[in-house]
C-alpha cells in the first residue's frame, strides 16, 4: 500500500522502534502508515529518518525524538507535542522493554483490546481471570477534553496472577488511559507497592491498515523478579491476544453504528471509538460501505 | 468493489457427519463465505457465518459448551438458533433478542452435513435422496482440498487414475502399457495395448457438484460419489464417499486404498497444463 | 542468565515462553508429571541464545537445552527421547519396539521439518525475522498436507495419532508448530484431520497450553468446573 492520506494519522507523533534498534552506522528501513522510512543513527548518536521511495531514493527528512526507550517521528506536522507519561522519571521503578511484535491486524483493534477487561477470563485464563469470576462491575469511562485523552477508573477485577509479584488470587484495581490513537497505558495495583500503580503500557506502529508492530513495556516496583521473568511474563499475556486480534473481522475497527453489538461492560471502548471519530481518524478503521 | 460472499441457493456438502463429533467446530468455505460448524452435545450439527457480532471474533476459535457455542473472545454463548443467551462480562443479563449469530440450514443425509440458506426454498435434502441409488451402503473414504476448480475437476477427468483393483490384482499389476480413453461425454476407459478394456468409468450427475462414479475393474463394480465444495475459484473440497459392491471382504484395506487413489487424483487434478 | 541451577541436582529446562521447541519438553515433563525448574531465556528481544554464556552450554545457539543431574542435552527431540527412555516406566510414549521406535524417529525428523518451515514463518510473522517467508509457507504446506494425509489414512486403520492409536513422542514433537501455523500466515483451514488431532491434545489428561494455544473451555462450565470425559455431555 501506499502512504496514507489520512491527516489525523499523518499529523502525529507515531513509534517507530526501540532506542536499542538503532545502532550507528546500521540504517533500518521500516514501514509506517503505509510508506517506506529509513532510519539511521549517525556519527554525533542523533537518529536521522526519511521517508524513501519504492526505488529507494530519499524524499524528504522526518523530525525525530527519543522517548519512553523507544523513537518517534511524523509524517507531517503534530499539532501537539510528543504526550508525555511522567512516571518514567520515578527512577526506582524497573522499566522494561519487551520488543516490537508484529499483529496481522488494525492498531486500533489492539488499542481496543488493551482496554477490554471482559476477555480476561477466556483469553488469559488463570492470570488475569478465570470462571466463574468473569462479572465486569461498574465503572467510568470518559474523553477528557482538557488533555485530549480517554480514561477509564473505577475499575476493580477479580485476578488469579495479576503480575508476577502477585501471590494469589485477589480483586484487583485498573484505571486506563489513551495518550494517542495507538498508545496506551494502564495503571493496575502493585503488589509489591500498595500505595503506587504498576504501568503496562503499548505503543502501536501502525505499518499499514492491517499491520502493526507492537512494542509493549512495563513500568514496574518489582525486586523479586528479573528482567526476562517480566518479559516472559508480558510476552506471554500479549501472544494469548495475538490469536484474537488476528481473527477479527472486519480488519479495521468499525466507527459507524450497527456494524458491532456492545454491551455496558464495553464502555471504555465506546469512549475511544467515540474519540477516535471526534478526531475524524481514518488509518486502521473500518469504512462502510 | 467487492461483494459480500453469499451462499449458493443449493445443499452444499461441506464435510463427513463422522468428523464432526459432539462439541466439535469445523471451519468450513463455501465460495468464498466462511462458516463455523459446530456440533452440540445432543448431536444436531449448525452452520453459522463465521463471526461473533459482537467484536467480529471468528467463532471456529470458539468452544461449545452443552448446547451453545461460545465465543473465545469474551465468552458470550448462542443457543442453537443462534441467540445468544449470555453474555459473562454481566452475567445476570438477559442478552437482548436482536443479539444473534447470522444461521444457516444445516442437514445430515448419507453421511454428509450439508449446508443452505435459511430461504433456499428446497427445504428438504430428500430431493436429492431419491436420486440416489436405494440399498447401497456409503460410507465415507475422505475429504480433501484440491487446488483447482471445480469447473476444472471435471474437465480434467480425461486423467483419472486407474481404479484401486489394480493395487490388489496381480494379472492388472503386471500389464505396464495401459491408456485411458474418453468414450463419451460420461464414459472413461481403461484399455491395454490391444484395445482390451481393464476399467471402465461412468459418471452421471446428481446435482451440479454431485456426481456419482460407476468404476468396474476385475469383475468387481464400485459406486464413488464425489460431493464437491466449492471454495474459491482456486481451490475445491471433495468429499469422497464409497459403496463397493459388497462391503464384507476387507472394508477397512478398501477405503484405505481408495484414500490412496484418491491422492493420485489430487496430484493429477493439481499438475499445470 | 537469570537464574542459573545453583545446583547440579534436579531437572531443569533453558526455557522460551513464546518457543514451541520448549513447549515439547514442557508439556511432556507436564504429561510425565516430572518436578522441574525453568530457567528463562531472554531469547527476544535479548538474542540471550547467541551470547557466549549460553553458547557453553549449546554451541548451536538454540533452545531449548535440558539439565538432569548436571547432563546437558540440547534439542527438543533428543530431549523427549532420554525423559521417555528415563523416566517413563510405562513405556507408553517411546515402546520399546525397534519398528515403532524406527516409525517414531522418523516422525522427530519430520518435526524438526516442521521447526524450518512452520516455526520459521512465525519467527518472520512475529518477531521480524529476516527469511525467505515465502519458502517457509510452502514447505509448511507441504509439511501440513503430508500430516494431514497421514491422520486421515490412519484413522481409516482406526489410529487416532501419529504411530499408534494413542500419543507417542512422534505427537509431541509435531504438535506445537502445527498448532501455531497460523501465527506465521499458515492458515489450517486445509488441514481437517490436523485441527481435529489438535483438539485430542486438549482433551488429554495433564495437557498444558502455551500462549497461541488456547485450552478447551468446553470442558468447564459456566461455573469453572471441569468435566471428565463423560460428563461432558451435560444437555
Ligand atoms: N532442532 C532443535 C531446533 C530448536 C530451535 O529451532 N530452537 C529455536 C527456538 S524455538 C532457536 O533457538 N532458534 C535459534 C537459532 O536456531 O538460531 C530442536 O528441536 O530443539
Ligand atoms: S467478540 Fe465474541 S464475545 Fe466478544
Ligand atoms: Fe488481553
Amino acid at each position: 500500500m501506499t502512504k496514507t492520506t489520512d491527516p489525523v494519522a499523518i499529523n502525529d507523533w507515531q513509534v517507530i522502534g526501540r532506542i536499542d534498534d538503532f545502532l550507528k552506522g546500521q540504517p533500518k528501513q521500516t514501514r509506517l502508515l503505509g510508506q517506506s522510512l529509513v532510519a539511521e543513527r549517525h556519527k554525533n548518536g542523533d537518529i536521522k529518518v526519511h521517508e524513501i521511495s519504492e526505488l529507494g531514493e530519499t524524499l524528504r527528512s522526518c523530525p525525530v525524538q527519543e522517548k519512553f526507550g523507544h523513537v518517534w517521528t511524523t509524517l507531517g506536522k503534530p499539532k501537539r507535542e510528543l504526550f508525555d507519561i511522567p512516571e518514567f522519571q520515578q527512577i526506582d521503578r524497573k522499566y522494561v522493554g519487551c520488543g516490537g511484535v508484529m499483529v496481522k491486524a488494525s492498531a486500533l483493534r489492539v488499542v481496543e483490546n488493551f482496554l477490554d477487561i471482559g476477555h480476561f477470563p477466556y483469553v488469559h485464563t488463570d492470570f488475569l481471570g478465570s470462571e466463574p469470576l468473569t462479572e465486569v462491575k461498574d465503572y467510568k469511562a470518559e474523553i477528557r477534553i482538557d488533555v485530549d485523552e480517554v480514561w477509564a477508573d473505577d475499575i476493580s477485577f477479580h485476578q488469579d496472577k495479576a503480575m508476577l509479584s502477585a501471590t494469589g488470587g485477589k480483586a484487583v484495581e485498573y484505571m486506563y488511559r489513551v495518550v494517542s490513537p495507538f498508545n496506551t497505558v494502564l495503571y493496575k495495583t502493585c503488589p509489591e507497592k500498595p500505595e503506587e500503580w504498576d504501568i503496562i503500557g503499548l505503543f502501536a506502529q501502525p505499518l499499514e491498515e492491517n499491520l502493526c508492530r507492537v512494542y509493549a513495556f512495563m513500568l514496574v516496583f518489582d525486586s523479586q523478579n528479573t528482567e526476562t521473568d517480566l518479559i516472559h511474563f508480558q510476552q506471554m499475556i500479549f501472544f494469548q491476544d495475538i490469536i484474537i486480534l488476528e481473527n477479527q473481522l472486519p480488519v479495521g475497527v468499525p466507527l459507524y453504528d450497527g456494524a458491532e453489538r456492545s454491551i455496558k461492560a464495553d464502555k471504555t471502548q465506546l469512549q475511544f471509538r467515540k474519540w477516535l471519530k471526534q478526531k475524524g481518524l481514518q488509518f486502521g478503521t473500518d469504512q462502510e460501505t | 468493489m467487492i461483494q459480500k460472499p453469499v451462499l449458493p441457493k443449493n445443499w452444499v456438502a461441506v464435510g463427513f457427519s463422522q468428523d464432526l463429533e459432539k462439541g466439535q467446530i469445523n471451519i468450513v468455505i463455501i465460495e468464498e463465505l466462511e462458516l463455523v460448524i459446530w456440533r452440540d452435545h445432543k448431536g444436531q450439527a449448525h452452520a453459522w457465518d463465521n463471526r461473533c457480532p459482537h467484536r467480529g471474533t471468528r467463532l471456529s476459535l470458539g468452544f461449545v459448551r452443552g448446547n451453545q457455542l461460545a465465543c473465545l473472545y469474551h465468552g458470550w454463548q448462542f443457543g442453537g438458533d443462534g441467540q445468544c443467551v449470555y453474555t459473562p462480562s454481566i452475567p445476570d443479563s438477559t442478552p437482548p433478542k436482536s443479539l444473534k449469530a447470522h444461521t444457516h440450514r444445516c442437514v445430515e443425509f448419507l453421511g454428509l452435513i450439508w449446508v443452505a440458506p435459511l430461504d433456499f426454498e428446497h427445504k428438504d435434502i430428500r430431493g436429492l435422496e431419491s436420486h440416489v441409488r436405494d440399498s447401497m451402503d456409503f460410507q465415507p473414504v475422505r475429504s480433501m482440498i484440491i487446488y483447482c476448480s471445480a469447473e476444472n475437476i471435471f474437465n480434467r477427468l480425461a486423467s483419472i487414475p486407474f481404479p484401486p483393483s489394480r493395487i490388489m490384482s496381480r494379472r492388472l499389476r503386471s500389464i505396464s502399457n495401459m491408456r485411458l480413453i474418453r468414450e463419451t461425454e460420461s464414459v472413461f476407459l481403461w484399455e491395454d495395448d490391444e484395445n482390451r478394456t481393464l476399467a471402465s468409468y461412468q459418471f452421471r450427475e446428481i446435482q451440479p457438484d454431485f456426481v456419482e462414479f460407476n468404476c468396474e475393474s476385475e469383475g468387481t463394480a464400485d459406486v464413488l460419489l464425489f460431493a464437491l465444495q466449492k471454495i474459491d475459484s482456486q481451490k475445491t473440497a471433495l468429499h469422497l464417499l464409497l459403496a463397493p459392491e459388497n462391503w464384507s471382504s476387507d472394508p477397512i484395506s478398501l477405503k484405505l486404498a481408495y484414500a490412496q487413489w484418491s491422492k493420485k487424483l489430487r496430484n493429477q487434478l493439481e499438475q499445470v497444463f | 542468565m537469570s537464574s542459573k541451577p545453583n545446583t547440579q541436582k534436579g531437572l531443569y529446562l533453558y526455557d522460551y515462553i513464546l518457543s514451541g521447541n520448549c513447549y515439547k519438553v514442557r508439556l511432556f515433563l507436564s504429561f510425565l508429571q516430572l518436578d522441574h525448574e525453568l530457567i528463562p531465556i531472554d531469547f527476544f528481544p535479548g538474542f540471550e541464545h547467541k551470547q557466549t554464556e549460553f553458547l557453553e552450554l549449546n554451541p548451536l545457539g538454540q533452545i531449548p537445552v535440558l539439565m538432569d543431574d548436571g547432563f546437558v542435552l540440547p534439542d527438543a527431540q533428543a530431549i523427549l527421547v532420554y525423559l521417555a527412555a528415563k523416566y517413563d516406566s510405562t513405556e507408553a510414549w517411546y515402546p520399546k519396539d525397534p519398528k515403532l521406535q524406527g516409525r517414531i524417529t522418523q516422525w522427530l525428523a519430520f518435526a524438526d521439518s516442521i521447526t524450518g518451515s512452520c516455526s520459521a514463518a512465525r519467527l518472520h510473522d512475529k518477531l521480524g525475522f529476516k527469511l525467505n517467508i515465502e519458502q517457509a509457507r510452502k514447505k509448511g504446506h507441504q509439511n501440513l498436507r503430508l500430516l494431514d494425509d497421514h491422520l486421515v489414512e490412519n484413522k481409516i486403520v482406526g489410529k487416532d495419532w501419529l504411530v499408534l492409536n494413542r500419543p507417542t513422542i512422534a505427537d509431541i514433537a509435531c504438535f506445537p508448530y502445527v498448532a501455531l501455523a497460523e501465527e506465521g500466515g499458515i492458515s489450517l483451514n486445509d488441514y481437517p484431520a490436523a485441527r481435529s488431532w489438535i483438539n485430542r491434545f486438549k482433551k488429554l489428561p495433564q495437557f498444558i497450553v502455551m500462549p497461541g494455544i488456547p485450552p478447551l473451555h468446553g470442558m468447564k462450565n459456566n461455573e469453572g468446573k471441569f468435566f471428565n470425559q463423560e460428563g461432558l455431555c451435560f444437555s
